[in-house]
Formats: structure tokens, sequence, C-alpha cells
């Protein structure tokens, strides 16, 4: 430090004793003449910045990716053993109904889809941790739309498993009817997955969650009940039954189709 | 007044009145700064000249320069290191010794020669540095820049800039003190002699 201060002392001292030798070396000094033809020689170059067109940025528009391709880019998020698993339990159900009656077999799937759509639903909703979500929420994709996305591929599967194992428990059961027992298991999954959405996009996932639950065991005490007591006191015609099906399937597309329109404008899922 | 940079912002918008008043503001300190450097006043006046379209360009470019002062003097510096490695520079007979000499009026004709004399040594003590010596030399004595600045302008360290300006500075006054014993030697015999450039007094 202390040699430090004595170099720069040192470098004063000899830059003193040098100015006034340096004072020697006069140059010219440019005139305002000089000035003026330098000022004239750089006018083009200047000019051509006025004239350079102004610099646009072209906002480009992001369209968000379709529901569809988004749905195609979802279905990778699940890893092989959830297929795995997933496939498992339904073979399991349907081997375990083939071996019983037709109002067993409509019970086991009126009981297993929708338990398996909320474990699906909550399975997702857990593997979507809050890093994930932050990472989501600044893309032109709203999180809820994705997590609403991921919903629908679990009602995808599903189904398309539920509808499989029917198909294979109409050749297996004696007096099987494809419709009525698709109708059995479908009107009511679709009813409680519809719910889940509606009541997710609207007061949050967990709130959702806790409603399919209770929903889900609601409609199974009204269906238990129904089965023991229900028949003696109204009695419902096949068509009857076949109608309030339908409305209940309509009633939970048109749940999950305005689950839909409220994920496009919900920004976060934080709740 | 107003500052370097909102005068490159207004040049950026085209405004022609920064324009004149920003080229007004640099030609004479770097036209001095680039003709020392060559030695040279024509080349220097082609340096100002590419160094002042290079900063156009930058300015189209919509790239505005953070520090402009120190900016001109690394740009300049750089095109006279660019013009020394040239091959121009080399064939061209660089003792340009008869420079022109602001001339004081009320000075008598000793005092004339005896400023020529003795610039003709500071001259040729110069040519004995090496390049960035030479620029750190010229931008502390004539451009009156402080260390740091030098320091920014040629992109070095500050203690580079110390110890080169340390030799430099000993190197000068060595070659100018051998230059004064000589003309002493020379005029020995004679009444009066030139009084000596420099004091070897410490």
């Amino acid at each position: 430090m202390k040699e430090q201060h004595n170099q720069d002392q040192e470098l004063y001292q000899l830059e003193d004793e040098m100015k006034e030798v340096f004072s020697s070396y006069v140059v010219k000094s440019p005139s305002s003449q000089d000035t003026k033809a330098l000022l004239a020689a750089l006018q083009p170059t200047f000019n051509e910045i006025g004239s350079s067109p102004e610099e646009e940025f072209i906002q480009e528009t992001i369209q968000p990716p379709s529901f569809l391709s988004q749905l195609k880019a979802q279905i990778s998020f699940y890893q092989w053993h959830f297929w795995v698993t997933s496939t498992l339990i339904f073979v399991m159900l349907t081997l375990f109904s083939s071996n019983a009656y037709v109002t067993e077999a409509t019970q086991f799937y009126q009981f297993a889809i929708p338990l398996s759509m909320l474990v699906g639903v909550f399975y997702t909703y857990q593997t979507w941790n809050k890093q994930m979500r932050i990472i989501e929420s600044i893309t032109p994709f709203p999180p809820a739309l994705l997590l609403l996305s991921r919903m629908v591929i679990i009602l995808a599967m599903n189904i398309i498993m539920g509808i499989i194992g029917s198909f294979y428990l109409s050749f297996k059961v004696q007096h099987f009817e494809l419709l009525p027992f698709l109708l059995d298991w479908i009107a009511p999954a679709m009813l409680i997955y519809g719910m889940i959405a509606y009541v997710m996009m609207r007061k949050g996932v967990k709130f959702g969650l806790a409603f399919g639950i209770a929903a889900w065991i609601v409609l199974m005490v009204i269906g238990a009940i129904y089965q023991t007591h229900g028949y003696a006191i109204v009695q419902f015609s096949h068509s009857q039954v076949a109608g309030i099906q339908t409305f209940l399937v309509t009633l939970g597309l048109f749940l999950l189709f305005l689950a839909y329109k409220k994920s496009l404008k919900l920004q976060t899922m934080f709740r | 007044m107003i500052s370097d940079e909102r005068l490159l912002e207004q040049m950026a918008e085209g405004d022609q009145a920064a324009f004149e008043a920003f080229v007004h503001r640099y030609h004479v300190p770097i036209h001095q700064y680039t003709e020392r450097l060559l030695k040279d006043s024509k080349k220097a006046e082609d340096v100002v000249q590419e160094t002042f379209i290079r900063l156009l360009k930058q300015l189209k470019s919509k790239q505005i320069p953070t520090y402009p002062k120190a900016w001109l003097y690394r740009v300049a510096s750089n095109i006279c290191k660019d013009y020394w490695r040239s091959a121009q520079y080399r064939s061209e007979d660089t003792a340009k010794e008869e420079m022109p000499i602001t001339v004081d009026q009320q000075a008598s004709v000793v005092e004339i020669y005896e400023r020529q004399e003795t610039r003709k040594e500071m001259l040729a003590s110069l040519k004995s540095l090496s390049e960035s010596q030479q620029q750190i030399v010229t931008l502390r004595f004539y451009e009156d820049m402080k260390l740091k600045e030098i320091a920014d302008i040629l992109d070095i360290p500050l203690g580079t800039v110390k110890s080169n300006l340390f030799h430099a500075l000993k190197k000068l006054k060595g070659v100018l003190s051998k230059e004064a014993e000589k003309e002493a030697e020379k005029n020995e015999g004679t009444t009066q002699s030139r009084p000596r450039a420099v004091s070897t007094r410490r």
C-alpha cells in the first residue's frame, strides 16, 4: 500500500517536471471553416439516419395452441407407469365383473370408474407442482386450461377403457344389454366429472376435488337406496331411466364446457 | 450545457442542430489528439472523419454509446492503430517534423526558433515511445484526461496506464536530457546557450 503510494507520488512528480516540455508541442487547431467542411462531408451519412425507416417491432400475435394440440402435448405428461397402472385396474375390474351378474357388474362400474377419475384428477394435480405452474403461467395457454386438458385426458382414458371393458362384458355376462349398461356408469361419471371441473374453475382445485368426492358418495348412496327401496316407491320405465341418464350426461358435458370457457380467462390456479 | 448523451439521442432522431453541435464540440480535440499521434494533419483529418462516420453508423443502428467522449477517443485510437499497422504507413516517410506551428505574433524571432527547436526535440523523443505509450502521454498531457479515463478509452487496467506513463516519462526525460547535453556541448564556447528543455533536477 505504502509502496503504491510512493510510486504514485513519483509519477505525479515526474508529470509536474514534464508539463512544461510538452507545452512546446503545439498542433494546429482546425478552423471553423474546417469544421464546416467536415460537417459537409458527414452530412450524407447523417441524412441516412433520418431516411432510415423506423425500426418497427412487428408485434407477432402469438396464437395460442389449439385445445386439441394441447391435449396431444399433455398426453406425454403422464408417465408410462400411469398408463400401465390404469390399464391393469380396468383389466381387473372387467375380469372381476365378468364373473358377476349384470346388476353387480353395473354397481362395480358405477363405483370404480368415478373413483378412477377422481384418483386421476388427484394424481394430475399432485404432479403439477408449483414450479411447473409458475412456468406455465407465462405461456400463452392459461394454466387452468392446461389442468383442464389433463383432466379431459383422464376422462377420455376412463371412458375408452370402460367402453372396451363393457364390450368384453357383453360377450361374457348373461342377459347383458350394452347400451343401458354404458349409460349406467357413464351418466354418473360424466356428471361427477363435470361438477369437479366446474367447481374447480370457480372455487379452486381442492374445493373441486372435495365437491367431486361428495357428489360421488351422494350418487352412490342414492343409487343404493333406490335399488333397495326405491322400486317400491317410484317405478321408472327403461326409457325414463335412459332419459334421466342422457340428461345427466348432457349436464356433465355442459358443466365441462362451462369449465372450459372459464379456464380460458383464468391466469392462476394457486388456490 | 446539453450532455453528450442527449445530443446523440437527438442525432439518432435525425436532429440536424444536435449533429452540428456535437461535431463542433469534438472536432478540435479529436483532431488534435489524432494529429499528435500520427504527426500528420492531413491524415488526422481523415481519421476524424472516419471516427464521426463510425459514430453516425452506430446511431443509425440505434446504438448510442454510454460514454460518448471515451467512445470517440477509443475509436480514433483504434483507427490510428490500424493505420500504423497498415502497409501505407510503413511505405510512407513518417518523419513529419516540419509541422505547422501556432505562431505567436508577439514572439521574437529567437523565441520562435527556440520553440521550434524544442518542438523538434519533443517530436523526436515521442518517437522513441511505443504506440500505446504515445497514446497515454497524448491523452494525459494534451487532452487533460484522468488516468481512469485513459484506462477506459484504451481498455487497459489503471495500473498498466500508470506504469506505462511512468516509464514513458522516464524515457522521455532521459532522451530530452541527452539532447540538451548534446546541444550544450555544441554551443560550448559561445557566450549564451539555449536554455535546456528539461530540468534534470529531481
